[in-house]
C-alpha cells in the first residue's frame, strides 16, 4: 500500500469534517475521492500532505508514519486546486523549484517535463501568459518533477472550461499510467470520477461510505446515498424494502406494467431525461437515448424494467 | 519570536506613549526638569479639575471640532464629484491625473501653507486683484481669519477623502448603474438609488478619515488662522511649548483622544464594511 | 459636470503652488510680487547653508525612518495576517492601528514624555536629538507599512506557501523565495509612504526633536511664522520638478509594464485570471 490511513478523524469547531475515516490506496492506482462540498475531501488531501494535524488516527505513506511530519519532509506531492503556480517565476522556475529545493535541479529533467505534458519551447514564460488548460499542466509537471511516488490532486479539472475537462482528463490519465505515480483525486464531479479512476470512494459523513470499481460502484450501491449521489437513482419501496433503479434501465414499453404520466420531457443531445408521475404519485426519472421517439408532456405511458435492474438497499 | 518582537515595538512606541500621558495627567506640576512629580496624591492633581472647570478647554475643543467637521464635509462634498470626474476620464489617463492630483502634496505640507501665507495676506495677489477692480475698498483680513483657515484646511486634507473614495468608487460593479439604467433609472435616478447609496460607507469613512486628523490639527491654524482660535492641538501645545504645565498638556490631550474614540471606531467599522 | 468639478478641484490644488513656482523667478524682496525675472532667490537658496543641513538631515531621518518602518511594518502586517487567533490579538489590532488615527499632538507629546522618563530612569536616548524623531517617524512609519503588507498578505493567501512547503522548502526557503518576492511592491509603496510621512512631518519632529536636531519642514515653519519668504518658492520650485520628475519616469515605467499605479497598493498579479480566480478566493478547506 502506498497510501493507508487509520481512522482519521477532523473537527473545526462544532463541524465534524472526518470521523474516523478509513482508507488504503495500491501502488500505481487512480484512486478518485468523491463528495458534495464539504464532505471533508479536501481536508482529507491537507491531512496527507501535512497542512493539517488529525485530531485522531494514522496517516502512512509507503508503511512509514507520517505524525509530525512536515509537508516538506512528506514524500508525496500536491496540486493545488487553483494550480498556486507562482507569478514571480517562469514555468522553468515553477518546474525546478522542487528539484532545486532537493539539490536535484538540472535543466534537462524540466525539459524532459516540459515534453511530458506537452509545452516544450514554454519554459521561458510566465504562468499568467499561459491559457488556463496550460497552466494545469505546470502544475502537473511540477508535481511530478521528484518523481513522487504519491500525487495528491485538488480538483485537477474544475477551473477548466467544460470542453476541456474530457481531454484534459484523459491526459491526466495517460501520466499517471506512464509515470506509473498513485494519485488521489479529490472531486465534486461523478462522471470525472467514473471516467478517470481505478477506483472511487465515496464520503458521507466523515467516513467512506463505499469503495470500488466504478461499475461496480454504480451498478451496486450500497446505500440510498451512493445510489443518489451516483447517478441520481430512482429509490422505489418494493415488498423486500427499498430498492434503487437507473433511470437509463427504465423503458417505455406498451406492454409495460406500469401506468405513469409524463410531466417533463427535456432533450440532452444524447438522450431524453423524462421527469413521470406513476398513479400513487411518485416520481421516476427516466432516461432514454436520443434516437427513441418519445411521446409529448403530458402523455400517457406505460413503464417496464428487468426485475434485475432493481438493486435492493438496507432499509 | 516575530511576534514578540512586533509585540515588544507596539508596547514600547505606541502603548506606553499613551500610557505615560495618563500618568502624567495625574501628576503635579514641579520645579525642575521634567517639571512635574508623578506619585503626588489625586486630591492634588489640579490638571483635571481646572480642564473641566475652566470653559476655554472645552470650548477650544468644541471650536475644533466644528472646525474638523466643516473641513470634512468641504472635502467630501468637493472630492466626491472628483472622484466620479476621474472615474469619467479614458482608464489610461487616469494615472497621470491621480499623479497630477498627489504632486502639490508632495511637496510638503509647510510649503503649500507657505504659498497660501503670501497669496492670503494683506498686500497678497488676492486683495490687490480685488482692489485693483474696484470690489473692496480695503484689503479683507484674510489671512488670520476664518476662510483662510478652513482655505488651507481644505488644501491640506482634500487627498484623505479623495484617495479612498477614488479607490471605493473604481472597485464598484459598473453593472449595477447599467442594472438600474436597464430598468428605466434616469442619471440622476441612478446616482441617488445606486452609486450614492452603494458608497455610502466609504463616503463616511472618508469623512471621518479627514475629521479624525483634523481635529487634532495645529500647523495650519497656526499658520493661517485667526490669533483668537485656540483649538485642541493649539491648547495643547501652547500648554507644553509656552507654559511648561506638562500635567494639563497631557490631560488636554486625553481629552482630545477621548472625543476621537467614538469618531475613530466608527472609522474601523466603516473601513471594514465591504 | 463631475470632470468640470475635477477640473476646478485640480485648479484649487495647483493655483497656489504654480504662484509659488512663478514667483520664485521673481526679483521681488516681497513675494508674489513680480520684479522682473530674476534668479536670485535660487541663488539664495544654494548660499542658505541652515536649510541645506536641515534638508540634509530631514533625508538621513526620513531614510532611515522608512527602512525601520519597513522592517517593524513587515513584522507586524506578518502578524496580523498570518497568525491567526492568539492571546492579546485584539489589543495588538488596536495597537497597531492606532498610530495611523492619533492626533499627531498627542502622538508627539506622549513619544516625548515617554523619551524624558527613560533617559532620567534608563540613561537612553541622551537628550531630544536626531533618533528620537527617527524612532517617532518610523513609529508612525510602521503603522502605515503594516496596514500595506496585511493588505498583500492577505489577498495573496497562503495557498502559494503551502505549494512552496509541499514542494520541499522549509519555513525561511519558502519565505525568501515565494512571500519576499511577492510582497517586494508592497514593501516598495510602504517605504516611499513612510519616507514621506517623514519627510513632511513638523509636530513629531517638534516634540520629539530638541534645539540640535532641526528638521527642513521644522525650520520653514519656525521661518513661516514670522512671515512668508520668496526663498520657500524657489524650495518649492525646485521640489516640484524633482518630484515631477521622478513620477513621470515611475509613471512611463509603470505604464509600459501595466499600465498600474505603483505607489497604490498593487493589484493581484492577473494570476488570478479567468481560469483560477474563483477558486483563489474559496477557502482551502471544503469543512472549514
Amino acid at each position: 500500500m502506498i497510501l493507508t490511513l487509520e481512522g482519521i478523524s477532523k473537527r473545526f469547531g462544532a463541524l465534524t469534517a472526518l470521523a474516523g475515516l478509513d482508507l488504503a490506496v495500491a501502488e500505481g492506482e487512480f484512486l478518485a475521492l468523491l463528495g458534495a462540498s464539504g464532505s471533508g475531501k479536501s481536508t482529507l488531501l491537507r491531512i496527507v500532505a501535512g497542512f493539517e494535524e488529525p485530531d485522531a488516527g494514522r496517516v502512512l505513506i509507503a508503511g512509514r508514519d507520517m505524525a509530525g511530519l512536515p509537508p516538506r519532509l512528506r514524500p508525496c506531492a500536491m496540486m493545488f486546486q487553483s494550480y498556486a503556480l507562482f507569478p514571480h517565476m517562469s514555468v522553468h522556475d515553477n518546474i525546478a523549484y522542487g528539484l532545486r529545493r532537493a539539490g536535484q535541479y538540472d535543466p534537462r529533467r524540466v525539459e524532459e517535463l516540459l515534453a511530458l505534458v506537452g509545452l516544450s519551447g514554454l519554459g521561458a514564460r510566465r504562468p499568467q501568459q499561459l491559457s488556463g488548460g496550460q497552466q494545469q499542466r505546470v502544475a502537473l509537471a511540477r508535481a511530478l518533477a521528484r518523481r513522487p511516488p504519491l500525487l495528491l490532486l485538488d480538483e485537477p479539472l474544475a477551473a477548466l472550461d467544460a470542453g476541456l475537462r474530457a481531454a484534459t482528463g484523459a491526459e491526466l490519465r495517460r501520466l499517471q499510467r506512464e509515470t506509473g505515480t498513485s494519485f488521489v483525486m479529490v472531486t465534486h464531479d461523478q462522471q470525472e470520477a467514473l471516467a478517470l479512476a481505478d477506483r472511487i470512494a465515496i464520503l458521507e459523513g466523515g467516513r467512506i461510505a463505499q469503495i470500488g470499481p466504478p461499475q461496480e460502484v454504480y451498478a451496486r450501491p450500497a446505500s440510498r446515498f451512493v445510489a443518489e449521489f451516483l447517478g441520481a437513482a430512482n429509490i422505489l419501496a418494493t415488498p423486500a424494502g427499498p430498492a434503487a433503479l437507473r433511470p437509463e434501465n427504465i423503458r417505455i414499453d406498451p406492454a409495460g406494467a406500469w401506468r405513469a404520466r409524463i410531466l417533463a420531457r427535456s432533450f440532452r443531445g444524447d438522450a431524453w431525461a423524462l421527469e413521470c408521475a406513476l398513479p400513487d404519485g411518485q416520481r421516476l426519472r427516466v432516461l432514454r437515448p436520443a434516437c427513441e421517439p418519445v411521446p409529448e408532456e403530458g402523455a400517457d405511458v406505460t413503464l417496464a424494467w428487468e426485475e434485475a435492474a432493481l438493486v435492493p438497499l438496507p432499509a | 519570536m516575530i511576534r514578540a518582537m512586533a509585540a515588544l515595538w507596539l508596547a514600547l512606541l505606541v502603548a506606553a506613549p499613551l500610557a505615560v500621558i495618563a500618568a502624567i495627567s495625574l501628576a503635579v506640576p514641579d520645579e525642575g526638569l521634567p517639571p512635574f512629580r508623578l506619585g503626588a496624591p489625586l486630591a492634588d492633581n489640579e490638571a483635571w479639575p481646572l480642564l473641566a472647570a475652566d470653559g476655554f478647554y472645552a470650548a477650544a475643543l468644541l471650536r475644533s471640532l466644528l472646525l474638523a467637521a466643516v473641513t470634512a464635509g468641504c472635502c467630501l462634498l468637493l472630492s466626491y464629484p472628483m472622484a466620479l470626474g476621474l472615474l469619467r476620464l479614458p482608464a489610461r489617463l487616469r494615472p497621470w491625473v491621480v499623479g497630477l492630483i498627489l504632486l502639490p502634496f508632495a511637496i510638503g505640507f509647510v510649503l503649500r501653507m507657505a504659498a497660501w501665507v503670501g497669496l492670503l495676506r494683506d498686500s497678497g495677489p488676492i486683495n490687490a486683484a480685488l482692489l485693483a477692480l474696484g470690489l473692496i475698498a480695503e484689503p479683507l483680513p484674510l489671512l488670520y481669519g476664518w476662510s483662510g483657515l478652513f482655505l488651507g484646511m481644505v488644501h491640506s486634507y482634500l487627498i484623505f477623502a479623495l484617495l479612498p473614495l477614488y479607490a471605493a468608487l473604481s472597485a464598484r460593479d459598473p453593472r449595477l448603474e447599467e442594472a438600474a439604467a436597464d430598468l428605466g433609472a434616469s442619471p440622476a435616478v441612478v446616482f441617488f438609488t445606486v452609486t450614492l447609496p452603494a458608497s455610502a460607507a466609504a463616503a463616511g469613512a472618508a469623512f471621518l478619515l479627514v475629521f479624525i486628523p483634523a481635529a487634532g490639527e495645529f500647523v495650519v491654524p497656526e499658520l493661517l488662522g485667526p490669533p483668537e482660535a485656540l483649538l485642541a492641538g493649539r491648547a495643547i501645545w501652547l500648554e507644553f511649548f509656552q507654559s511648561r504645565d506638562w500635567p494639563l498638556a497631557a490631560a488636554a490631550s486625553l481629552a482630545l483622544l477621548l472625543v476621537l474614540v467614538g469618531p475613530i471606531l466608527l472609522w474601523q467599522r466603516l473601513g471594514r464594511a465591504p | 459636470m463631475s470632470r468640470l468639478i475635477l477640473a476646478l478641484g485640480l485648479l484649487f490644488l495647483w493655483a497656489p503652488v504654480l504662484l509659488m513656482v512663478v514667483f520664485a523667478f521673481s526679483d521681488a524682496r516681497q513675494p508674489f510680487v513680480w520684479g522682473g525675472f530674476s534668479l536670485r532667490w535660487f541663488a539664495a537658496l544654494a548660499a542658505n547653508q541652515r536649510l541645506q543641513e536641515a534638508a540634509l538631515l530631514s533625508v538621513g531621518i526620513a531614510a532611515g525612518a522608512a527602512a525601520l518602518a519597513t522592517l517593524v511594518g513587515l513584522a507586524i502586517g506578518w502578524v496580523l495576517a498570518r497568525h491567526g487567533r492568539f492571546a492579546g490579538r485584539p489589543a495588538f489590532g488596536v495597537l497597531a492601528a492606532a498610530p495611523l488615527v492619533l492626533p499627531e499632538v498627542v502622538t508627539g507629546l506622549g513619544l516625548l514624555f515617554l523619551f524624558v522618563l527613560m533617559e532620567r530612569h534608563l540613561g537612553w536616548p541622551e537628550g531630544r536629538s536626531a533618533l528620537t524623531i527617527l524612532l517617532a517617524h518610523a513609529s508612525l512609519g510602521a503603522a502605515y507599512v503594516a496596514v500595506v503588507v496585511q493588505a498583500r498578505l492577505a489577498s495573496l493567501g497562503r495557498v502559494l506557501e503551502d505549494a512552496a512547503a509541499d514542494l520541499g522548502a522549509g519555513p525561511a526557503t519558502v519565505f525568501r523565495t515565494i512571500t519576499l518576492p511577492l510582497l517586494a511592491p508592497a514593501l516598495a509603496a510602504g517605504f516611499a509612504l513612510a519616507f514621506l510621512l517623514s519627510l513632511d512631518d513638523v509636530v513629531l519632529a517638534s516634540f520629539t526633536g530638541g534645539p540640535g536636531a532641526t528638521t527642513l519642514p521644522v525650520l520653514l515653519f519656525s521661518q513661516l511664522r514670522l512671515g512668508p519668504t520668496p526663498e520657500a518658492h524657489a524650495l518649492a520650485t525646485l521640489m516640484l520638478a524633482a518630484l515631477a520628475l521622478i513620477g513621470a519616469g515611475v509613471l512611463w515605467l509603470a505604464g509600459r509594464r501595466s499600465g498600474a499605479l505603483p505607489l497604490l497598493p498593487a493589484d493581484d498579479p492577473p494570476q488570478h485570471g479567468r481560469y483560477t480566480g474563483d477558486a483563489m478566493l474559496r477557502p482551502t478547506c471544503d469543512a472549514s
